[in-house]
């Protein structure tokens, strides 16, 4: 039979229970006082409707809290739905917390079969992988030590080695790919490719969207616990950055933790402009752009520091302000913006987000935070080629000479 | 094909089936159960002995040197073995089942699997230590010389009706202590209270007659009579109460079972 997921309206309510708060006390309180206001409840999955068909890989992007995890925990039958209909065809396995079943005090051999089987293998599977997934995770010569003396990398080695041998139908991945070192990852790479070549299911969720871009064709963009938009990867990620960008006008900064602000200056918006001088969510290698922030002060801010970072796969990448650029604004009064230009765009072909930071530049306290602000997407100039390898994001700006 | 949907699902057979199916899992569990009980120790599996040996010489001297106990003209010691044994492993089981859930949250709330393999799997290494205790009580048969009969092998349901009700009740208390984690502390005492409403230190018919089929009517005198009488007395047990005690260890293992089947999915949230 074809491997398959059909989902009809899919819904998942949870009533949060507080930290501290649970317990009789409250469970009597409730039965005495049943006040469903005073429940705060949340819809971490809310109305997904989709097919997906074997041979298919699905990314899944949002923000923080969209319901990616949540999704995950359905299909692999883990919690129960609220509402819906869900069929799945095929042996579902999840790599979500890599080396869960492990147990400290067994070895690593020992925990090869544990987990293994944890994630729904057969004895005589394993034995026939054993080989394999030792040599695979490259720990032939700690294999017989009992796993508390593992290094965490080791750990997580061995846990992904288990899992990649697992081979299941549907496969479930929840931001992993940081195993180990370079080699490590680029092997575990591999392994997805050929898992993505064969005719099976593979769902990626990942805040890593160059990842996502490599291995997904089709991609759900998540917010709020629905499916915003379910197609091409390209299209859904380009959504998701433009979101990130124009969330200002929704309350949802706040709750996120994204935007902070400390007094009456309000950063309005942060935009992203090419050399045609036109707002823009792409731009190209080597090519001028500024990012230009509009602000509101209705007071009088003296002595500002502005601060901008550059983030890439959740890691900040670099930074510059105005202090260590030595051009302090004197101070900055109502509506206006500032532009921050680069001559050229020295990053690598991949996703950004941005940061701004506006702070006093006497007490440094800060002012307004607003983080991952806006997103864009540096593209390659035709017959531009990266290093092979692991890409950096920086392309170093430098002049060549040849004497 | 699974189909997913809300609805639940209470045919304990068809359970029972699906637990079947992940044999190897619980075999496992099992595993990693006993040989991480007895991992980094020195004396090892040893202290399946030591543990109802040192009780044994303490509770002789304590209800037998000190209190003159009744032991139904047996050697207190052996009449004390045939009793603590069953109860320790359905004591065991109970306490190291308990928190069997909530020590694998992780693995709960990211993988499936038939949850009961958790609290399965710590009444199966209790079982292992019991039968290891088993070959300590035949040895101390055969120094107080008591003969031995074919009766012997009533033990046999006897364990079975013990395993049912100790399944039953690991179940629902493992269930109950992933909401209000008071059991944990509450067990303890249960136990104690528990031990002492059973004929373990004392036998049955010091209990008054008019109060005996009150009695009877908790499990485990059933069990631990029974396991006696077959063991160390060479009779066959009292049908009466083994009847009573299979039905009701049936019974809370058919709610056990029932209500953590029904539960089950909601543990990932709620852990």
């Amino acid at each position: 039979m074809a491997v398959g997921i059909r989902a009809e309206n899919l819904g998942k309510h949870y009533g949060l229970i507080r930290a501290g708060d649970s317990g009789l006390k409250r469970s009597m309180a409730r039965r005495l006082r049943p006040s469903p206001a005073a429940e705060p409840s949340l819809w971490a999955l809310r109305d997904l409707t989709f097919t997906v068909q074997e041979g298919e890989s699905v990314g899944v992007i949002g923000p923080n809290g969209a319901g990616k995890s949540t999704l995950f925990k359905i299909l692999s039958h883990v919690t129960k739905l609220t509402q819906g209909h869900l069929e799945i065809t095929g042996r579902v396995g999840a790599l979500i917390e890599l080396g869960a079943g492990f147990h400290p005090e067994l070895s690593g051999r020992e925990n090869i079969f544990l987990c293994g089987s944890i994630l729904g293998m057969r004895r005589r599977e394993i034995v026939t992988r054993l080989d394999e997934i030792i040599a695979f995770s490259e720990l032939e010569t700690f294999i017989d030590a009992p796993v508390k003396r593992y290094s965490s990398g080791m750990f997580l080695r061995l846990g992904f080695s288990v899992a990649a041998h697992l081979f299941p139908d549907i496969l479930l991945m929840d931001e992993i790919l940081s195993v180990g070192d370079l080699a490590f990852q680029k092997k575990c790479i591999e392994w997805m490719h050929r898992y993505l070549n064969s005719r099976r299911i593979f769902f990626l969720a990942s805040h890593q969207l160059h990842h996502i871009e490599m291995l997904c064709k089709r991609v759900f963009y998540m917010n709020r616990g629905r499916i915003v938009f379910d197609g091409p990867a390209e299209q859904a990620i380009s959504l998701y950055l433009s979101d990130l960008g124009y969330r200002r006008s929704q309350k949802s900064c706040q709750v996120s933790g994204a935007q902070l602000q400390a007094g009456p200056f309000v950063i309005l918006s942060v935009s992203i402009w090419n050399d045609q001088n036109q707002p823009a969510e792409t731009v190209v290698v080597d090519s001028p752009l500024r990012i230009r922030i509009d602000y509101d002060a209705p007071v009088q801010v003296k002595h500002p520091k502005v601060e901008i970072a550059v983030n890439c796969e959740g890691r900040r990448i670099g930074q510059a302000n105005t202090i260590s650029d030595r051009t302090p604004p004197e101070s900055l009064s109502g509506k206006g913006s500032i532009d921050f230009r680069w001559p050229r765009c020295f990053l690598t072909p991949n996703y950004y987000t941005v940061d701004v930071f506006i702070s006093d530049g006497r007490t440094m306290a800060d002012l307004f935070v607003w983080k991952n602000c806006v997103g864009f997407r540096v593209l390659a100039p035709s017959g531009f080629r990266m290093a092979s390898g692991e890409p950096g994001s920086l392309k170093i700006p430098g002049i060549w000479f040849f004497g | 094909m699974l189909i997913v949907t809300k609805r639940d699902d209470l045919n304990l057979f068809r359970h029972l089936l699906i637990l079947a199916k992940h044999h190897e899992l619980l075999i496992q569990m099992i595993h990693r159960e006993i040989s991480s009980r007895y991992r980094q120790t020195f004396l090892g599996i040893a202290w399946a002995f030591i543990k109802p040996m040192a009780t044994v010489v303490i509770f002789t001297l304590i209800f037998s040197g000190i209190a003159k106990l009744p032991s139904d003209h047996l050697p207190y010691p052996l009449f004390l073995m045939a009793g603590l044994l069953p109860w320790t492993m359905f004591s065991v089981a109970v306490t190291t089942g308990i928190s069997s859930l909530t020590n694998q949250s992780n693995l709960i709330a990211k993988i499936y699997f038939p949850r009961e393999i958790l609290p399965l799997a710590s009444l199966a290494a209790s079982a292992l230590d019991f039968i290891i205790a088993l070959l300590f009580l035949i040895a101390m048969m055969i120094y107080f010389q008591i003969g031995l009969t074919w009766n012997l092998l009533y033990a046999i349901p006897i364990l079975i009706i013990e395993i049912l009700l100790t399944f039953g009740v690991t179940l629902f208390l493992s269930l109950v202590n992933v909401w209000y984690r008071d059991i944990t502390h509450a067990a303890g005492l249960m136990l104690q209270l528990w031990m002492y409403l059973t004929p373990i230190l004392y036998p049955l018919h010091l209990v008054p007659e008019t109060y005996r089929a009150i009695f009877g009517l908790n499990p485990m005198v059933g069990v631990i009579e029974g396991f006696r009488s077959a063991m160390i007395k060479g009779e066959p047990p009292e049908t009466g109460l083994l009847i009573v005690s299979f039905c009701i260890s049936f019974f809370i293992f058919l709610v056990g079972y029932g209500l953590f089947k029904l539960y089950e999915f909601r543990l990932a949230d709620v852990i």
